[in-house]
């Protein structure tokens, strides 16, 4: 049903939610759970199905120990809106980009992940996170900010 | 995950971060005897039990046949669906009473504990001014809770909450991620969808 590579792949993007070896292993383990105690002889995609289960399974969870609040509309209606071009411009060194992953949310974690892993354009990750484009590209605003902001912050000394 | 001095394109460097991580041998193998696992579905065995089959079959096709000619209005998907339902409800709710008076839902919370969910607070706004109280409903067929509002200008607004299920709902916005409600009109009813703590939400209002 699914290869070590696709197995690998979704624990990937676990890890991109999670942002930790322990829970990204527990979390495709739950989505394979899932998986089986439904009928997917008609599933087409088997590893896009299980992102999918994993992505419901891991944001429900959150909410369910309410570590995400809602803020309405996340102020995103104010947030200009920029493409992935705006991104690719920017050149980081490795301890920038895990320390930038490390201070997302887990749905920007998801976004970066898609688009700098799996190759997604906006409107992909729109319909697999199943918001507006719009609202995905305030968001790559945003951690395009947070980025910058990482950068120009003085070091700290270990 | 790997470290690197190097300045980069910050889509390689993400990509680095990611190269180097994958599931432990044993972690694989483990999985792989999960999905190795997977039950077979069960077959019939009884003549009975597919001569019922049958028979079921044919009537619901009948049935779903029969309403098909009766009403050839085009397949709504989910959220329109639940956004019919949610219309109705509110419709009926002009002639019907509350099943529970209460204006906190503290107080409502115990007569619809059977509902097997805990009812939530909905987000602040003026439409959901005042609480007077609920009733038992359904929204594609998953019982729901209806709380009756009035808004700040007197006018009711109900308010669903119920189970959420991706399949039968469809994939609706997270009000966790801040996603704005889903908007849709149905028999004039302005219904606001959306997901929140694993339950389907909506409101409904004639006003606006």
């Amino acid at each position: 049903m699914l290869d070590d590579e696709q197995l690998n792949r979704a624990y990937r993007y676990a890890l991109a939610l999670t942002g930790q070896r322990d829970d990204a292993h527990d979390l495709v383990q739950s989505g394979v759970t899932r998986l089986l105690e439904r009928d997917c002889a008609r599933v087409t995609d088997v590893l896009a199905y299980l992102m999918r289960t994993m992505r419901n399974f891991y944001f429900d969870a959150l909410r369910r120990q309410q570590r995400i609040e809602w803020s309405p509309m996340e102020n995103l209606e104010n947030v200009p809106a920029l493409d992935f071009r705006s991104l690719e411009q920017l050149v980081v060194d490795a301890d920038e980009a895990r320390r930038l992953m490390q201070m997302l949310e887990p749905a920007e974690r998801e976004l970066l992940y898609l688009w700098a892993v799996e190759g997604y354009t906006a409107e992909e990750i729109a319909q697999q996170c199943g918001v507006a484009r719009g609202t995905i590209l305030s968001r790559i605003f945003r951690m395009r900010q947070r980025l910058l902001a990482l950068q120009t912050a003085p070091a700290v000394a270990p | 995950m790997s470290g690197s001095i190097t300045r980069q394109p910050l889509k390689q460097a993400i990509q680095n971060e990611f190269q180097g991580e994958s599931l432990s041998a044993r972690q694989l193998a483990s999985l792989k005897a999960q999905l190795g696992a997977r039950p077979k579905p069960q077959r019939w065995r009884s003549f009975r039990a597919t001569a019922a089959a049958l028979v079921f079959a044919v009537g619901a096709l009948t049935a779903v046949l029969t309403l098909r000619l009766a009403d050839p209005a085009p397949t709504l998907n989910p959220p329109q669906r639940i956004a019919q339902d949610v219309a109705s409800n509110h419709v009926a709710s002009a002639f019907a009473r509350s099943d529970v008076t209460a204006d906190t839902i503290a107080v409502l919370q115990p007569a619809f504990s059977r509902l097997g969910f805990q009812l939530i607070e909905p987000p602040r706004s003026s439409l959901l001014h005042a609480l007077e109280g609920g009733r038992f409903c359904s929204i594609l067929a998953v019982p729901a809770a209806q709380l009756r509002y009035r808004s700040a200008e007197g006018e009711l607004v109900t308010l669903y909450q119920a189970p959420y299920d991706q399949q039968v709902h469809g994939v609706l916005p997270e009000a966790a991620q801040g996603e704005a409600p889903l908007l849709l009109v149905s028999r004039g009813v302005a219904v606001r969808i959306w997901t929140e703590r694993g339950l389907v939400v909506a409101t409904a209002s004639s006003s606006d």
